[in-house]
């Protein structure tokens, strides 16, 4: 009966559900409708979100699958074990590399978008400074207090996310999403290379899943956690086409806002919901700057066996850079379709490899562990 | 007791040689320097659960043998002749009066037969602290029959039976004195700390031992309708300053017999007295074990206020949250022991600490749940909209001004801009400086005697307020701004949660001026970090709301129906988690 909640880095499952999720709703949320338009170009962009999530859970479980045989341990710990001291060094690397890069990137997003809708004037540096400085006082204080803090942002964000889309409803057009299927299933299939991409995120459950209290349960959060941004991502993306049309999202770099813009009550109080949304997204990139920033962090601790609060702070100036780096928008959207392709072999093809030379190897317990 | 004990042989050993007791100071700390290294700085406890440790050693266990130990270093310098009482009466007398310093309130009345001029007659003396001991019960009951047995004696002319030592104290005790709660010591330290705490000595020549009457009676305040909280609908008395007075408030509401006490003392010179009340099979015991914890800890020559106390066993000292409640209505401290909290009561202060206490039970009031339940409802949304109003309000309004005019609706815009034509201060130094004023009035009014704080108020609020209007130095929208958040921080229904908001407030402004929006929103997010990564007692400080315990959330924005709530709240973990029905079932 210890009236302390949980036990020392260690998670409940609804607190992994939601880390996975604020993992994966991300910057997408301001990008994802045009990037998915400009690829799918019919209006059938839902479709295509909803097939890219649900496929994005295949190797989802199966780098559950991976991390359960190997309870307790991250896959910084795990790929050494598997492949080798020299090669699981790699992985790990590119792992941190790629968190590092994520970190930058959502970075660089949430100072971009500050710049155009909020402080024109001020230079990017400064709010990148200041948004640096509040993640990093998340950071610093570990899994728990991250986990507790996700919990805190995510039930404002849901709220506020559907009623904004709720409201976006007044200008909405079935038209707009016709025809279902006009050109067959070609330009659904062509877009989930793009709205796979955007479910980048998932592979930290190789990271998540030795912290849960439940590892068993690792699988149900999965699912329950990409189902989460599954819902989040076609409600979106239903609600941007209904109103703006296809047409229209291809030629805009912030869909998202458009459409929040576009929401007019006359006679109402408020005009500009923008301030609303604006709350939303900055949580979204928050979350996911600082779950990727802890990660990073926290492989560099694991690889070189100290805590990973000391890392912390050496890690800012590096991503710092990465978010400075695009000279421009369209750079910047670059950067974040290479994370994306560097997200999906890190998460969908690295971990097939490592649980088939597991399987064969016979490294960690096949069998299910802890069902009591 | 024991290291009472230690306290009074350090006074003996002050008179008789200084310099040596001087030398060796740091040896009469109550507590051994084993305690002292978790207490990291003088007053600061690093909470540390180190629970396997203290399972191995019994904690009643090492607390006596500590000061055992510190005794013993004692005895070795005091001089030993001075601990037990020697039966020489007017030796003794002296003794006492000696170690409290000749004080003249110590009312020394000494009673012998009237051939006084035989040494072996035997004499009595009684003593205690005038205003601290109940007189007419000494008068009453011990001076006056024993009187009347003397004159009696003086009668029958010298009966030598009483002389024998045991018969005497045995016959008073028996057949003389009328108080119900007596004992019988025979050293000098527990004499003294008795005559300290109020009760009477009774000395016999001859005897080596006294007999301690248990005589308190103070003036105590009459309790009176709490003016810090006060209510509509709840009861109207309020804790006073005496421990025992309060500790009975709370067990007239309470009659179950698991309502159990763990009386403590904190204070090496004052010694006041700290009872730790909690509901036994309810409370879970983690939790008592840590506030008895933490309270032994505390090393400090004088607790005079819960406030002090409060800041000794609280988690996180640089927070400016308050991580426990303190109240001075009873009715809320048995609702929070029946919902499985820990109260400490202080002597001498009519505040009672509640803990863990977590963030959402100071958004709310115990009227909460006397009134019904929609009602309730809605007051607690609305206190909670208040509290965002208070906190947000001026740095919304400022950020709103100086970078995002753009999004302010139009027709207001353009009214705020005619209203600001002339206004030579940025909005930022306004709001700064009309908040500041508003802080200085607020500070004004409550030290002041309460008919000069009306008028404090009322040049305050309306000369100053409309004169800058008028003088065109702040604009009229400002003011409503300001006076809006007043009124909003003023309903906040706890004083303990009002301080963070209005501190966070100045924060908050400052951060709008730099960064608009986007730094109000980063200073919520750093606000929502520290609220996130706080506890309280090992509870998490936002809880039930963070992490989820959807159970709690039926007693969190909203209050619904009692008969809905039939358990206790989860995140105390209880012992005993049902409230309806079930009883018992653990």
């Amino acid at each position: 009966m210890h009236i302390t909640d949980n036990p020392k880095d260690k998670i409940s499952t609804v607190q992994a559900i939601v880390f996975i999720s604020s993992l994966t709703v991300g910057a997408a949320i301001i990008t994802l409708p045009r990037s998915a338009a400009r690829s799918v170009n019919t209006p059938d962009v839902w479709a295509s979100i909803l097939f890219g999530g649900l496929i994005a859970i295949i190797p989802s479980i199966i780098l559950v699958k991976l991390s359960q045989r190997f309870p307790g341990k991250t896959c910084f710990q795990f790929n050494r074990i598997i492949t080798g001291k020299f090669l699981g060094w790699i992985l790990s690397f590119l792992m941190i590399a790629y968190y590092t890069l994520l970190a930058g990137f959502e970075g660089r997003m949430m100072v971009e978008l500050v710049r155009v809708y909020l402080l024109p004037r001020t230079p990017i540096e400064v709010a990148l400074m200041a948004f640096l400085w509040a993640g990093t006082y998340l950071t610093v204080s570990g899994i728990n207090p991250i986990a507790r803090a996700f919990e805190f942002y995510f039930p404002i964000v849901i709220f506020i996310f559907f009623s904004v889309l709720f409201l976006g409803l007044q200008r909405f057009e079935l038209d707009n999403l016709r025809p279902l299927f006009g050109q067959g299933f070609k330009p659904v299939l062509r877009g989930i290379m793009t709205t796979f991409l955007t479910y980048a995120g998932f592979e930290t459950m190789m990271i998540l899943t030795a912290f849960m209290k439940e590892p068993w349960k690792a699988v149900k959060v999965v699912v329950i956690g990409i189902g989460i941004s599954i819902a989040f991502y076609v409600s979106l993306s239903v609600v941007v086409v209904g109103v703006l049309t296809v047409e229209e999202i291809k030629t805009l770099a912030w869909p998202t806002i458009a459409l929040v813009n576009s929401i007019e009550y006359p006679g109402g109080f408020v005009e500009n919901f923008q301030v609303f949304f604006l709350i939303v997204w900055i949580f979204a990139i928050y979350t996911t700057f600082v779950s990727s920033h802890y990660i990073a962090c926290l492989g560099l601790g694991q690889i070189s066996n100290k805590a990973f609060n000391s890392f912390v702070y050496a890690l800012i100036p590096i991503i710092y850079i990465v978010a400075l780096a695009p000279q421009n928008l369209e750079e910047v959207f670059q950067l974040g379709d290479y994370i994306g392709y560097f997200g999906v072999f890190m998460g969908g093809i690295v971990p097939v490899i490592l649980l088939f030379i597991a399987i064969i190897r016979r490294e960690g317990c096949a069998e299910k562990q802890g069902e009591k | 007791m024991q290291f009472l004990s230690d306290f009074h042989s350090y006074l003996n050993g002050l008179e008789k040689n200084q310099v040596k007791i001087f030398a060796s100071t740091n040896r009469y700390y109550f507590f051994p320097s084993e305690h002292n290294k978790n207490t990291g700085k003088r007053g600061i406890i690093v909470f540390k659960r180190q629970k396997q440790r203290r399972e191995l050693q019994d904690k009643g266990n090492t607390s006596k043998n500590a000061s055992k130990n510190t005794s013993e270093n004692v005895s070795k310098n005091a001089d030993k002749n001075t601990s037990k009482i020697t039966g020489n009466i007017d030796e003794d007398i002296k003794t006492i009066k000696a170690a409290l310093c000749c004080s003249p309130d110590l009312v020394i009345r000494r009673l012998k037969p009237a051939d006084s001029s035989d040494d072996t007659v035997v004499a009595y003396a009684v003593m205690y602290i005038e205003g601290l001991a109940d007189r007419k019960v000494i008068e009453n009951n011990v001076i006056k029959p024993l009187l009347k047995e003397l004159s009696q004696e003086a009668k029958s002319s010298s009966d030598k039976a009483y002389t024998t030592r045991t018969s005497i104290t045995e016959k008073i005790k028996n057949t003389i004195a009328s108080v119900s709660n007596l004992n019988e010591t025979d050293n000098f330290d527990e004499c003294i700390n008795e005559v300290l705490t109020g009760n009477t000595i009774f000395l016999t020549s001859k005897s080596k031992s006294a007999l301690v009457f248990n005589t308190p009676g103070w003036k105590t305040r009459n309790p009176e309708e709490p003016i810090s909280e006060p209510s509509v609908r709840g009861s109207r008395d309020g804790f006073v300053e005496t421990l025992q007075e309060n500790i009975v408030r709370i067990r007239r509401r309470v009659r179950d017999p698991g309502f159990a006490i763990k009386k403590l003392k904190v204070g090496r010179r004052t010694k006041t007295d700290v009872a730790v009340v909690y509901i036994s099979n309810i409370a879970n015991k983690d939790l008592v074990e840590e506030v008895v914890h933490r309270i032994e800890q505390i090393n400090i020559d004088e607790m005079i206020s819960a406030g002090t106390l409060e800041q000794f066993i609280e988690d996180n000292f640089l927070s400016l949250f308050p991580q426990i409640q303190y109240t001075e209505r009873p009715d809320r401290v048995v609702a929070a022991l029946m919902e499985g909290r820990t109260a400490i009561i202080l002597d001498n202060t009519p505040f009672v600490l509640i803990v863990p206490a977590t963030l959402p039970m100071f958004i709310q009031s115990p009227e909460d749940y006397y009134d019904r339940w929609i009602y309730s409802s809605v007051i607690r949304v609305l206190r909670y909209l208040v509290v965002l109003f208070s906190l947000f309000l001026p740095s919304v309004y400022i950020a709103y001004i100086s970078f995002h005019q753009g999004l302010i609706p139009t027709k207001l815009a353009i009214f705020i801009a005619s209203t600001r034509e002339g206004v030579p201060l940025p909005s930022l130094i306004e709001a700064l400086l009309m908040e500041t004023t508003l802080e200085i009035l607020r500070e004004a009014g409550i030290r002041l005697p309460k008919t000069i704080g009306q008028a404090v108020g009322i040049v305050g609020g309306l000369v100053i307020g409309e004169a800058a209007v008028r003088a065109g130095i702040v604009s009229p929208v400002s003011v409503v701004v300001v006076a809006l958040t007043a009124i909003a921080s003023f309903s906040v229904p706890q004083y303990a949660i009002g301080i963070p908001i209005r501190l966070f407030r100045f924060v908050l402004m400052i951060t709008a001026g730099i960064l608009g929006l986007y730094g109000v929103m980063l200073a919520f997010i750093m606000i929502t970090v520290h609220i996130v990564r706080l506890k309280s007692f090992g509870v998490n400080y936002m809880s039930p709301f963070v992490p989820y315990r959807p159970g709690d959330w039926k007693d969190f924005i909203f209050r619904l129906p009692v008969m809905m709530m039939k358990k206790r709240p989860e995140i105390l973990k209880t012992e005993d988690q049902w409230r309806q029905g079930n009883s018992g079932k653990g």
